[in-house]
């Protein structure tokens, strides 16, 4: 079966080289024309609802803190409520592994749902950016002859106003990304401040948002084509059976613009047998990659269904049913049957459970309180002027709640003998990690050899935190 | 194979054919830059006048691990012990303050506890104001004091607060103060030559520890049991 009679050596056909390059690899401009119809409506609803999250979110508190937090150089990250430390970096890699399967199970059985709705480069670049440059520029027609226009002063009223914005949006993204590792007030200090106190903060801002500007304003799909691994390895994740942006050629082929048939000539040639494609090319005039979806699934689509609701909407003139690029397999098109249940499937699921359960299970009984009691480095052992003989250990306590912790330190074996903590750690903050220092006092009679094996009790208000076994040397000069 | 050979390279991976087309302008540019940042920073730092990963980190310790003693300090000039309120108030605060914990090992009225008593004239690694200031920044580790007493930096005019109040307190006579450890304390400035020796006996002892153990290090693949 063929999806399109243009054979697979034909000189400039579309398996030669991707659609916005050139021969001589410059870049080729795509001006997609704005889609409408409902999915891009779905589209929008759910774009506002993240780019409200994202841009919400750092300044959202729980219980007196962030709601979510990714403090790289204090190493504390809080995830939606729940506060995580470096302690729980198995957590991360279970998460990773756990993220890594969902995908390739997701895109095994949905196609690049990720790519066309929910990833940031599709979102910010669909929603927001290209939003400003249909509201500036005009739609794709005015926008290509402006560009072949040469500069007047409307031009470049229009152009400078379009990327001025484009640059004040990307600032405004950059410093929301900041408030993510720093948390949002701490980004309001420093957005109140003058800024002549942060000249270096500002400086890296400015690169950053320049970076976000350049993506945006001129890299546009190279990223989803060129850059994105997860991009790039779609080939090796969807097959035949996945469900993605199809075109049905079975119901299309051959295509051909609509001919008006007049009745008043009676011959006896037969009508022209068409498909429901009327060659419209309105699915390659919304595309952002430039493809024509009627050649099947290619490496620069993403899934985004704007040509699903160009397409609707020309049936919906000529009046066919819509669909005729819709979301399916290209088996469910050849045999009439859409195939979910296949080995692939069926492999990714199994692996996909498993590893779900495990980070579940090891999510949830993670402790909320890390306790490290450990003798200190290099010391041996004191005497006292009673004869008492001390050893010097070190305490350090994180504590993952979202409220102050009380600490107190208990010998429970031998049973004489005395803690006395150096310095205030009397209570760890929440969020949190406090180090201090005590040392152990063991009279002298206690002392049978030269190592002694002691467990202190961990308590907060009373409830036992952990027990620690942990040694006692003692020298005795004679 | 395609009407436009040229296009294609002569490998197959399992039916895939590559195409050859042109590189983007902005892909090549960069690849460039990062050869010739690759060959410039290889020479820079490995082959010529850059300073070396161990050059950089001599420079790092000598940075931190700066002691008031040495050839700067001993340029100044003299020093002397600050008499002033302010500074020996400034000392007090840091000695019984949390970040240093001066006095919960030598008290708080410098009697002496896990620590030696600072209130007599009797001391164990020298009495004058450079070595007092120097044992601050050095601290006694296998006797449990860490650097400045728990590890948290103080600058040297801190240290110098510090030591000035110590030296204050001297002859305060506190009550239960902790007794004199005959094997180690040694009277200020009465017996310099034995506080000499038992320096040199201690440094000693640290090196043929040293010694020894390098010896037996280098002994294990030979030593026949």
């Amino acid at each position: 079966m063929s999806l399109t009679d243009v054979p697979a050596d034909a000189p400039e056909s579309f398996r030669e080289r991707t659609t916005s390059l050139e021969k001589d690899g410059g870049r080729k401009w795509l001006y997609p024309k704005q889609p409408a119809g409902r999915f891009y409506t779905a589209r929008t609803v759910v774009s506002v609802f993240l780019l409200a999250f994202l841009f919400g979110a750092p300044f959202i508190r729980v219980d007196g803190h962030p709601f979510m937090l990714f403090d790289l150089i204090g190493r504390r990250f809080v995830l939606f409520g729940l506060a995580f430390f470096p302690q729980d970096f198995y957590l991360v890699v279970l998460g990773a592994l756990t993220l890594l399967v969902s995908i390739f199970l997701f895109t095994a059985l949905f196609g690049r749902v990720w790519c066309g709705w929910l990833c940031p480069q599709t979102v910010f670049l669909e929603m927001l950016f290209r939003r400003i440059e249909y509201l500036i520029e005009g739609s794709h027609l005015r926008q290509r002859r402006l560009d072949s226009e040469p500069m007047t002063p409307a031009k470049l009223i229009k152009k400078g106003a379009k990327h001025a914005i484009f640059f004040g949006l990307s600032f405004l993204i950059g410093n929301t990304f900041l408030a993510y590792l720093i948390g949002g007030d701490e980004l309001w200090r420093i957005v109140t401040d003058p800024p002549g106190r942060h000249v270096v903060g500002l400086a890296f801002m400015l690169l950053f948002s320049f970076l976000f500007y350049g993506v945006f304003a001129w890299f546009r799909e190279q990223a989803c084509i060129v850059v994105c691994p997860y991009g790039r390895y779609q080939s090796a994740l969807m097959d035949e059976n996945t469900v993605v942006v199809t075109y049905d050629f079975k119901r299309g082929e051959p295509r051909g613009k609509l001919v008006r048939i007049d009745r008043r000539l009676r011959s006896n040639d037969p009508l022209p047998q068409r498909g429901d494609c009327v060659d419209c090319h309105q699915c390659v005039e919304v595309c952002p990659t430039g493809i024509d979806i009627r050649n099947g699934i290619q490496l620069e689509c993403v899934n985004c269904t704007a040509c699903i609701d160009a397409c609707d909407a020309v049936m919906d003139k000529v009046r066919k049913p819509r669909g005729l690029i819709r979301l399916t397999s290209q088996t469910a098109v050849e045999a009439g049957l859409a195939r979910w249940i296949t080995p692939r499937v069926i492999g990714y699921a199994a692996v996909w459970v498993l590893i779900t359960s495990l980070f579940a299970y090891f999510l949830l009984t993670r402790p909320m309180t890390e306790v490290l009691i450990l003798r200190q480095a290099g010391t041996v052992s004191e005497r006292q002027a009673n004869g008492d003989f001390i050893n010097f250990y070190v305490l350090q306590v994180v504590n993952k709640h979202s409220y102050d912790v009380p600490v107190e330190v208990r010998l429970l074996s031998p049973r004489r003998g005395a803690v006395t903590m150096l310095g205030e750690m009397s209570s760890v903050p929440r969020l949190s990690e406090r180090g201090g220092r005590f040392f152990l006092a063991l009279p002298a009679e206690e002392i049978t050899s030269a190592d002694t094996n002691v467990k202190f009790g961990v308590y907060s208000d009373g409830q036992l935190l952990k027990e620690v076994d942990t040694r006692f040397l003692a020298l005795k000069a004679n | 194979m395609s009407a436009n050979e040229k296009l294609l390279q002569d490998h197959e991976a399992d039916g895939i054919q590559e195409l050859d087309n042109d590189l983007p302008l902005w892909w090549f540019v960069g690849f460039v830059i990062t050869v010739v940042f690759a060959v410039c920073y290889m020479v820079n730092y490995h082959l010529a006048w850059g300073p070396s990963s161990k050059d950089e980190y001599r420079s790092e310790v000598a940075a931190f691990t700066h002691e008031p003693e040495g050839a700067e300090a001993q340029a100044q000039g003299p020093i002397e012990p600050l008499t002033d309120f302010a500074s020996l108030d400034a000392g007090r605060i840091i000695f019984t303050g949390a970040t240093n914990n001066c006095f919960t090992c030598h008290r708080s009225d410098l009697g002496g506890q896990v620590g030696p008593n600072l209130t007599d004239d009797y001391w164990i690694h020298g009495c004058d104001l450079r070595t007092i200031m120097k044992n601050i920044t050095t601290g006694f580790r296998d006797k449990g004091m860490l650097p400045y007493g728990t590890g948290a930096r103080l600058t040297d005019q801190q240290v110098l607060q510090v030591a000035s109040f110590i030296l204050s307190k001297k002859g305060s006579n506190p009550p239960n103060p902790k007794p004199i450890d005959p094997e180690r304390d040694v009277q200020c400035g009465g017996d310099q030559a034995q506080a000499d020796a038992a320096k040199e006996k201690e440094e000693k002892a640290g090196k043929d520890d040293h010694e020894r153990r390098e010896k037996h290090d280098g002994k294990k693949d030979e030593r026949k049991k």
